[in-house]
């Protein structure tokens, strides 16, 4: 075999990895992948099942504005970044919010939920960051939870160690909020 | 009594019943089991007790070693001088764990703005207790 053709069929590969590379990247990582469509994309009158309508052009601000109503139902608000006169947050911006006390209600449901992570003899609280992008038809919401954890007289809060409270728990109730106010959204544009 | 050693023992028994104020704090709870101060607070609570305590302790504690100021010729001027710090050391005293206390019985109340306002009465009383206190721990011997 000549040379010309040996580095071709290690080309191959390389081209092979290079194209797996450049095709749609992973939704790992992000705790709210929710497609949308434009209007009258689709075929017929039926709306398009899984899938949220959105205008061209109002996606980014579409996904900032079901981020902050979710947080602002759950009494959060935030720290960063300082909102410009839109009031919206950019994409792919980490945003952070304040340390919000959460409700006996709550902290009951999490230990009946994460019976083995049961959170008792502090007042809790919990705050919230992550990250929102638009991509690929799809607005995709990166979410963290942090719990802290102060005594009745204490002036500041306290991280709570990470091994010690289910952060899923957490961020699952601020993504069901999200996805209530995405498909709020949704409704109010039909 | 050594007067002086009065006045050292009302200066340590104050700052003994300080520590012990805040300490009740870390004991008590809610009655739905929620304390009313985590072990997490306690560096802030005695951060603020050392520089409560410490600057008025140490001055008087230099003065007592270095003695900076001539003997009073008058015994009964010395005796006056001995009362005089005792009564104003009590008194700082007396005030400053009151005010430590207060969160035991005023609802809402947060450490830190507790010790913030014992601080900052403290510091605006010094100039009624420091200086007797240094006079009088730093008299040279007649």
């Amino acid at each position: 075999m000549r040379m010309r053709d040996r580095l071709g069929l290690l080309g191959v590969p390389l081209l092979l990895a290079a194209c797996a590379g450049s095709g749609p990247r992973s939704d790992e990582g992000w705790t709210l992948v929710q497609p949308f469509h434009y209007p009258l994309a689709g075929v017929g009158g039926g709306a398009i099942s899984g899938s949220v309508e959105v205008p061209e052009q109002r996606e980014a601000a579409l996904a900032s504005r079901a981020l902050l109503m979710a947080l602002q139902d759950l009494q959060f608000s935030l720290l960063q970044p300082a909102l410009q006169l839109d009031g919206l947050i950019p994409s792919n911006t980490p945003w952070a919010t304040d340390i919000a006390p959460l409700s006996t209600a709550t902290v009951d449901e999490h230990n009946r939920l994460r019976a083995p992570l049961a959170l008792r003899g502090a007042q809790f609280g919990v705050a919230y960051k992550g990250l929102h992008d638009v991509r690929d038809r799809a607005l995709r919401f990166r979410i963290s939870a942090l719990l802290y954890q102060r005594g009745m007289l204490s002036g500041q809060w306290a991280p709570v160690r990470d091994e010690q409270y289910s952060g899923e728990f957490f961020v699952q109730r601020l993504r069901a909020r999200l996805v209530e106010q995405l498909q709020a959204a949704a409704q109010a544009r039909r | 009594m050594n007067p002086r050693a009065v006045l050292t023992m009302v200066w340590l028994a104050g700052l003994a019943a300080a520590v012990g104020v805040v300490e009740a704090y870390f004991l008590r709870s809610t009655p739905e089991g929620i304390p009313w101060l985590l072990p997490s607070d306690r560096p802030a609570a005695y951060q603020t007790l050392a520089l409560l305590y410490g600057a008025p302790l140490s001055a008087m504690l230099a003065c007592w070693f270095l003695k900076p100021f001539p003997p009073l010729r008058h015994q009964a001027r010395l005796a006056f001088a001995g009362r005089l710090a005792v009564v104003v050391t009590v008194a700082f005293q007396v005030l400053t764990l009151y005010l430590l206390a207060q969160g035991h019985w005023v609802p809402d109340a947060s450490l830190p703005d507790l010790l913030a306002r014992a601080r900052s009465v403290a510091g605006t009383m010094a100039f009624l207790v420091a200086p007797v206190n240094a006079a009088f721990f730093g008299l040279k011997p007649a």
